[in-house]
């Protein structure tokens, strides 16, 4: 009997203590796909050597931040490590342990996307993937514009027509909005009989977020900011202006499809997968889906990236990384991971698998296989501007978002709309 | 006789401790259910009107300051919230008188032709079984004008290049796509009606030489008017607070042109963190449910 009780024990001790479960909350695309990948191999080697395993738990991208804010808010250990990105860590910063003291060598990532992963002066997560923006376009109708000269003749007769001035087809990188403009109606349909696109322009206008990040390239590269230099938010300025009136300008002209104003992420890729749309602003993660012969057979070897256009060329960015939670039961084991995250060689198996994670030397290496790479890094470098880590940004994008949506579809005049916008985000900030 | 009604009261006295023990029993055995539901229902409501005085953003309770009613007078001066209302009202209206006279129209044609017919009722009742933010996203690809096929379907039969989401036709596109998914609700409720119906009534009114119109005007529609006027009530309720299939197909833009008031009260939450004032707005919103359910109920029952 006495072995018996003792048996028993030593069986319940050991499930107890059997392997710990750390819980890691991801959204679901191509970096929860290639996260997988990374904990696979942790859970088959060193997670086995621990006795710690690693969960993925998808969210839907859907209302994400909403989601895991709730469970942080409510103090939950369910989830050991949170999904964060450099627009969120302010408001998230009261539920996470800094990592500043433990032994995690960070310095493998990029210094910058080290300090978009930081608040106050201390890091809070690992950047897993630095987001940024391209124009894409159909090189193969652009080479043929310039090789065209009744294409051409049309391209100078629309734009004098429609822009006051006869323009010259040029490269993109050397386009500012004029040139942007006059592309996209020489390649719409209503315009031009001729044109192979229906739409010379896909625009993202529904009410997201999201959206508004891209809308910040065209105010950035106008010169304009959220802030100004005393650190004040200032948006009725003209530079704003005249970003939110380009995007009403080509929505009016019908160069972008009417249904845009539910556009997002995927129906923008759709129209341009389908050959419907010449070019459009979108984030980097599309290269990897455009370029893909079984994704896009349409135009799979017809797509190229240019910057932003603009006078200045900018690019908003933003990282996309994992914290530790503070109500996290499982530090000790979370951090086991965290530290092997911050290594080339697992970055390495992150960005084989689809992940872009900004580390130079595996950005570099793998440039061959993932030629967005190369472009990544020198966007960048030469062009990547980050709007604000305040805690508020969140906030600043869903004012600007509801009421530019509205001034682009013409229900609301932009004047009266980036005065509301001025009014309702002084408001946040004060309180 | 005195020993007869003693017998008798025994035996009603017996019958009446037996009703006596049973209620117990019942009330016994849905008590724990009762009080959890009603015990969480008051504390939210509670917890609710609690925060609703307090300045609450992103989840810190511990940080916000009382600030009285200033929450409920900045809802009520707020433009945004009185859009959304507009177009609440605006489309449960809407769809409501849509899917209650569909709804019993075709309960009605299933009733005269295909009564008791268990395959064509299931497949009609299949919308109403699909989750509304599912739906929504179904019919965000369903209609897409590039990869959706109805709008290619119908470019190819009838040559109209038709985009459902532009602004000036979004609102009668998310009338219609609430009219496909409720309408059955409605038949459902009108069906169950109808079968309720005596037959003898029917008869009766033929033999006096009633047609099929007097009857329906006569006899159908006033007997089944309780049953049809509450879920109408129910839809417009329903209806009123619209958030999930909406807010995938536009996340209630552009701007705030199909912004309900229950997206509104989110994105005032969750998006812009202002918990104190989502509260405010949410117990507005519930007043004004309850003053209108409370109504209707009244108006139910006396029909009845």
């Amino acid at each position: 009997m006495k072995k018996l009780f003792i048996l028993l024990g030593v069986f319940i001790i050991s499930i107890l203590t059997y392997g710990i479960t750390v819980t890691m909350v991801y959204w679901p695309g191509p970096e929860a796909e290639a996260m997988q990948k990374v904990v696979d191999y942790w859970n088959s080697t060193e997670g086995a050597k621990h006795n710690i395993e690693v969960e993925i738990i998808n969210f839907s991208r859907d209302e994400f931040w909403t989601k895991e804010e709730t469970l942080l808010a409510a103090h939950s250990s369910d989830i050991d490590i949170v999904f964060v990105a450099t627009y969120i860590l302010g408001r998230y910063v009261d539920h996470l342990l800094p990592l500043e003291g433990f032994d995690l060598k960070s310095d493998v990532f990029i210094a910058s996307s080290l300090e978009s992963m930081s608040f106050d002066g201390l890091l809070y997560g690992l950047p897993m993937d630095v987001s940024n923006h391209f124009l894409y376009y159909r090189k193969d109708l652009l080479n043929k514009l310039f090789n065209d000269k009744k294409w051409q003749e049309k391209y100078e007769e629309l734009s004098k027509k429609y822009l006051g001035k006869a323009l010259k087809p040029k490269k993109p990188e050397d386009w500012n909005w004029d040139d942007y403009k006059a592309m996209s109606i020489f390649f719409t349909k209503k315009y031009n009989s001729d044109s192979p696109t229906q739409y010379g322009n896909v625009l993202q206008m529904k009410n997201l977020v999201y959206n508004i990040m891209i809308w910040n390239d065209v105010l950035w590269s106008m010169g304009g900011k959220w802030f100004d230099q005393n650190g004040k938010f200032k948006i009725n300025t003209p530079e704003a202006k005249q970003a939110a009136l380009l995007y009403k300008e080509l929505y009016d002209l019908g160069t972008v499809p009417p249904g845009a104003i539910t556009y997002e992420f995927g129906e923008a890729n759709q129209a341009f997968q389908v050959g419907s749309a010449f070019m459009m602003l979108q984030w980097s993660a599309a290269y990897h889906i455009l370029t893909d012969p079984n994704e896009s057979p349409k135009v799979y070897d017809k797509v190229a990236v240019a910057p932003i256009p603009g006078p200045n060329h900018a690019t908003h960015i933003h990282s996309l990384g994992v914290a530790l939670s503070k109500y996290s039961k499982n530090k000790t084991a979370a951090l086991e991971f965290l530290k092997f995250l911050a290594s080339e060689n697992t970055m390495k198996i992150y960005a084989s698998n689809g992940g872009i994670p900004p580390v130079e030397p595996v950005l570099k290496e793998l440039s061959s296989k993932r030629p967005e790479f190369t472009f990544i890094a020198e966007h960048i470098k030469n062009y990547g501007f980050v709007e604000s880590t305040s805690e508020e940004t969140m906030s600043i994008l869903q004012i600007l978002s509801d009421k530019l949506t509205a001034i682009w579809t013409g229900k609301l005049d932009v004047d009266k709309g980036l005065l509301q916008v001025q009014e309702e985000v002084e408001k946040l900030l004060n309180k | 006789m005195p020993i007869i009604r003693d017998k008798f009261s025994l035996l009603f006295k017996k019958e009446e401790d037996k009703i006596k023990r049973k209620k117990f029993k019942n009330f016994f055995l849905i008590f724990p259910l009762e009080l959890f539901v009603i015990g969480g229902l008051i504390f939210l409501i509670i917890f609710t009107i609690y925060i609703s005085f307090f300045n609450v953003r992103f989840g810190n309770l511990h940080e916000a300051n009382f600030v009285g009613f200033s929450n409920y007078i900045n809802i009520l001066s707020s433009e945004g919230f009185w859009n959304s209302m507009k177009f609440s009202l605006k489309f449960a209206i809407v769809v409501t008188l849509l899917e209650t006279v569909l709804g019993f129209l075709i309960a009605y044609y299933i009733f005269s032709k295909f009564k008791g017919n268990k395959i064509i009722f299931t497949l009609l009742l299949t919308p109403i079984m699909m989750a509304p933010s599912l739906y929504g996203l179904m019919n965000r690809i369903l209609l897409n004008n590039f990869v959706g096929f109805i709008p290619s379907y119908i470019n190819y039969f009838f040559g109209i290049n038709i985009d459902f989401f532009n602004p000036d036709i979004v609102f009668y596109t998310l009338v219609l796509i609430d009219v496909l998914q409720w309408t059955p609700f409605v038949m459902l409720i009108a069906y169950s009606a109808l079968l309720g119906i005596p037959k003898q009534v029917f008869e009766a009114a033929r033999i006096d030489g009633a047609n099929s119109f007097k009857i329906l005007i006569n006899i159908t529609i006033p007997y089944i008017s309780s049953s049809i006027i509450a879920a109408a009530i129910l839809r417009f309720l329903e209806a009123f607070r619209s958030f999930d299939t909406i807010y995938v197909l536009t996340g209630g833009g552009p701007g705030d042109l199909t912004s309900t008031v229950s997206i509104y009260i989110y994105k005032v939450g969750f998006h812009l963190g202002y918990q104190g004032l989502a509260s405010a707005a949410g117990l507005i919103l519930f007043t004004i449910m309850i003053v209108i359910t409370f109504n209707a109920m009244k108006l139910i029952y006396r029909r009845w």
